[in-house]
């Protein structure tokens, strides 16, 4: 076998290669990921150990076992996990048979594609940089096994840095300009069967209390200009109005009916880059009055987008804090309604206000609450008893957000004041590097509303009256046993607070401005650069004429480069004359000279010995020696030339 | 009125017998100055040959056997010490002479072969700082042995670009071998051989072949196929600028002994396999690739 590739070669192109599936491997589960890992580590030993590969039945029983493998545990070989299995496990075995330079080549484009293929594992900034080391060690290795010598190159790698940064300014330009679809490829539904994190849709207790050990991302935001206090931060999400004497529930959204509130006074304009959830609620500032396409606002003044958030997504919301809204009476009676029995000592406390006016039985209930020294707490006693807002207010008096919550939306509703329990988050991590906001699950936040007849809806947060600093410092200065907190929730050293908000600043500026890239920017783009109202099919079809066309034009200028030279008057009589050879079965070879095809014509054709000599002869004169008088004589010997096609094909058969 | 040169071709192939391709092909590289490495296994009449051309060409000729101990100074010369005039003085080696044959030239170490190289592509020897012309004509016929055969040291490629034509004897045909055996040893032919030319008549005869006429179409062929030997993977280098310049003298020489004043494709396809040959290495083994340079012949168009 010629062509085999070298030892040192191979090595190198395994080590990239598991560079490329490391992170797919991840994915897998272990006991898959290591049977796959085993075969190029097995390869690597062979060739160290100077073995021959395992013979072919082997190698097939291998494959079929590992993709029966893949499949017993996927139950497809198509779609993002089993698929990626797939190709992981191809890319192993391939090594297997892998000892040429072909095969290398093979394997370095599925290398390649393997490399393309990690971000459908994660986008995150961590996996671009992997992904580029990959690069860099598949060209290296491609490098390494092109070259004819096996000895060692110190600059490969340098060189390989080279070619790809000068490839960056392409990979840019793509990058800008590539048609993009409005959503990813993809969103297989496999993606949605993960468990929900974050805000739910009910609201029970201790529903929050668990969120706050949480310390993933919700979203970022960065505001445009100044931004609020962090106390009027309350980023809204469901609100609760249904209560069934334990849990808070949302209503369906009323078919037809649109949210109408007034804004006034100045607004705030932000951009929020949220996390996938499983949700389709987007959490914005009272009261968004623009918000991006594919979303929408209901009629409890939330923002919910047309589909749930499968991906990261970024958003560019205006909202006007300060906001008028009028309620039809339907809204405003359900809002009134409670269980018909259960929790008489609150209904009595309620009914001591009910002689005052609406706003005075607000303050009241706040006063009460702010007297009372209840306790906030991350663990507060569960209240299994039938009336568990009694036992809140009058015996524990220890809770969490939603607990006050609740129990402050039934004060108002039994003392006849319209109220609801609103869900969302509360403040945030300013980053001041990036100069944008971190909001965590942690921060999720329950609050409440209630109507005054003048004044609309208007904000009341309990918890502002139990516990004021979580209000103004967060979570962690506000709770009783802010020890059971994850450690970065909790004060930590300042190197470290700020090592950890400088990468997340880096992390926040890559999704925002890579992974937020969608079509809709793509467009804006395009319409800063002039190229405004195109449709994005037009688009397309000019971006791939202008792809065609290039492409066109480097082939016409190969074809160019490489045309045959002008025929000159010998050559082209002398092509009549092997077009009359062909036509009587006489096909000329590419490499035959002049007189050896007219010697191999003559013998099959004896009658015309002489005159197929005679041209031969006089067309390298003509065409060599120059001779005029030469290439007269072979146009008309060539017009003359009549041959006997039948016989001539006969005794070409024979041959 | 036949040339000189077609005596010295039949007086050739008296003493080779059935080798005219071989030959005729040895003497169109001398008329195109060309050095020629004769490449066989022993015993088929490469140093017969060599000594033959010399002896009817009318040249001077001389005969290092290459060992592997042999050094530059045995095959160039060396400056003696002369105490009656106190002065070096140069002691002329073998290599002062017009037809040098080198036999078994891979058996030599480097350094020596190297020497030789030298006189091949310059003409003139340089020792302790003082250079020497060769007498002209000049022509060095190389013999060696298959490149596996142990105790060898293979010329380098760059060496081997010097060498204008690589041809093999071969086995002799039945006829001919039954008329070697039956008739007079072959030494004691070559030992009676007349001149058939003198080398003034060998240099006019150089003068005219380079006159032949090489039309644009012929140097497009012959371009042609140096690309293919440059873009096809199975070679490791493709022919080189010197070795087309060796190409165009080749083709013009057989052209001339072939009694034309032009030149035509077929006059490069019977000279380059001799060489292309021992110039395209493959790719995969790093050894010459005898049939590719037939190969190309027959997949190279002809434009």
């Amino acid at each position: 076998m010629s062509d085999t590739l070298p030892g040192r070669a191979l090595y190198t192109l395994i080590a990239a290669l598991l560079m490329a599936l490391l992170p797919h491997l991840l994915t897998l589960p272990p006991w898959l990921a290591l049977l796959i890992v085993a075969v190029p580590l097995w390869r690597a030993s062979l060739v160290y150990r100077g073995k021959t590969l395992p013979p072919r039945w082997l190698r097939y029983v291998l494959m079929l076992a590992l993709l029966a493998l893949v499949f017993w545990q996927f139950r497809t070989l198509i779609g993002r996990s089993g698929g990626v299995a797939m190709l992981v496990s191809l890319i192993a075995i391939k090594l297997l048979e892998t000892h040429s330079r072909r095969d290398a080549a093979v394997l370095t484009l599925l290398g390649y594609f393997a490399a393309g293929a990690l971000f459908l594992v994660s986008q995150s900034f961590w996996m671009l940089l992997w992904a580029l080391a990959t690069a860099v060690a598949l060209t290296t290795q491609l490098m390494a096994w092109q070259r004819r010598t096996d000895h060692y190159e110190p600059d490969e790698a340098w060189r390989a840095l080279r070619m790809l940064a000068e490839a960056a300014p392409v990979v840019i330009l793509l990058f800008l300009l590539f048609p993009r679809l409005s959503g990813p490829l993809w969103s297989m539904p496999e993606d949605r069967n993960g468990a929900s994190s974050g805000l739910s849709d009910v609201m029970s207790p201790g529903s929050f209390t668990n969120l706050a050990l949480d310390d993933s991302p919700a979203f970022r935001v960065s505001f445009d200009g100044k931004a609020p206090p962090v106390s009027t931060m309350y980023w809204r999400g469901p609100v609760f109005e249904r209560f069934d004497g334990r849990n808070w529930q949302q209503l369906h959204d009323d078919a037809g009916v649109r949210p109408t509130a007034i804004a006034v006074g100045p607004t705030l304009s932000y951009s929020m880059l949220m996390e996938p959830s499983e949700r389709s609620w987007l959490l914005a500032l009272d009261l968004p009055v623009r918000w991006p396409a594919h979303s929408r606002l209901t009629s409890r003044f939330q923002l919910v987008a047309d589909a749930p958030l499968a991906q990261r997504r970024r958003l560019d919301i205006v909202s006007s804090p300060f906001w008028h809204a009028s309620e039809p009476d339907g809204v405003l009676r359900r809002n009134l309604v409670l269980p018909a029995s259960g929790n008489p000592q609150a209904r009595a406390l309620a009914r001591q206000w009910q002689q005052l006016p609406a706003a005075a039985r607000v303050d009241a209930a706040q006063q009460w609450l702010r007297a009372g020294k209840f306790s906030y707490s991350l663990s507060p006693p569960l209240l299994p008893g039938p009336d568990p807002i009694d036992d809140l207010l009058f015996t524990t008096r220890e809770g969490f957000c939603e607990h006050y919550a609740g129990a402050f939306v039934f004060l108002m509703r039994a003392a006849g004041v319209p109220a609801r329990v609103v869900g969302g988050y509360l403040g945030g991590e300013r980053n001041a590097g990036g100069d944008y906001w971190l909001v965590r699950q942690a921060d999720a936040h329950a609050w409440t509303e209630v109507w005054l007849a003048e004044r609309g809806w208007q904000r009341v947060d309990p918890t502002a009256a139990v516990a004021p600093n979580r209000i103004n410092q967060g979570l962690a200065q506000s709770v009783t046993n802010a020890a059971r907190l994850p450690g970065v929730l909790r004060n930590e050293a300042p190197w470290l607070r700020e090592l950890r908000q400088h990468w997340d600043a880096t992390v926040f500026q890559w999704n925002r401005w890579v992974i937020g890239y969608d079509a809709q920017r793509q467009m804006q783009l395009l319409n800063r650069l002039g190229i405004d109202a195109l449709a994005s099919a037009a688009f397309i079809g000019w971006f791939a004429a202008l792809v065609l066309a290039l492409l066109l034009g480097y082939g016409l200028a190969q074809r160019w480069r490489n045309r045959p030279p002008p025929r000159d008057a010998a050559m082209r009589c002398w092509l009549r004359f092997v077009a009359k050879l062909e036509r009587a079965g006489i096909a000329a070879q590419p490499g035959e000279a002049p007189s050896s095809l007219a010697h191999r014509a003559a013998a099959l054709l004896p009658a015309h010995r002489e005159a197929l000599e005679a041209i031969a002869a006089s067309y390298l004169a003509a065409r060599y020696r120059e001779d005029p008088a030469a290439l007269a004589e072979l146009r008309t010997r060539v017009k003359q030339l009549q041959l006997t096609v039948g016989r001539a094909k006969q005794s070409g058969k024979e041959q | 009125m036949p040339h000189p040169l077609h005596a010295v071709l039949n007086q050739l192939n008296q003493i080779i017998l059935g080798k005219e391709n071989v030959v005729r092909l040895a003497v169109a590289g001398l008329l195109a100055r060309g050095h020629l490495l004769l490449e066989d296994l022993p015993g088929v009449g490469k140093t017969t040959l060599a000594h033959a051309i010399a002896t009817t060409l009318g040249l001077r000729f001389s005969r290092v056997q290459f060992t592997s101990d042999l050094l530059p100074a045995d095959l160039l010369g060396v400056s003696v010490y002369e105490r009656d005039s106190g002065r070096f003085r140069f002691h002329h080696g073998p290599v002062f002479t017009q037809v040098l044959l080198a036999d078994e030239i891979n058996r030599a170490p480097p350094k020596t072969q190297s020497a030789l190289l030298e006189a091949m592509e310059e003409h003139q020897v340089s020792v302790d700082g003082e250079t020497y012309a060769l007498p002209e004509p000049f022509f060095v016929i190389a013999t060696q042995n298959p490149q596996h055969q142990i105790g060898t040291f293979p010329l380098p490629e760059s060496q081997l670009d010097r060498f204008l034509m690589r041809l093999e004897l071969g086995y002799p045909g039945h006829e001919a071998e039954r008329a070697m055996l039956a008739g007079d040893s072959r030494r004691e032919l070559v030992a009676r051989l007349a001149p058939a030319c003198d080398p003034d008549t060998l240099a006019e005869a150089q003068r005219a072949a380079a006159g032949v006429k090489v039309a644009a179409p012929l140097l497009d062929y012959i371009q042609a196929l140096a690309a293919a030997t440059r873009h096809q993977q199975r070679f490791a280098y493709g022919l080189s600028p010197r070795a087309l310049i060796g190409l165009v003298a080749a083709t013009r020489a057989w052209a001339w002994l072939d009694g034309r004043d032009h030149a035509i494709p077929e006059d490069v396809q019977a000279v380059f396999p001799a060489i292309a040959g021992h110039r395209l290495l493959s790719r995969a083994s790093g050894r010459p690739d005898p049939l590719a340079a037939v190969e190309l012949l027959d997949t190279v168009a002809i434009p």
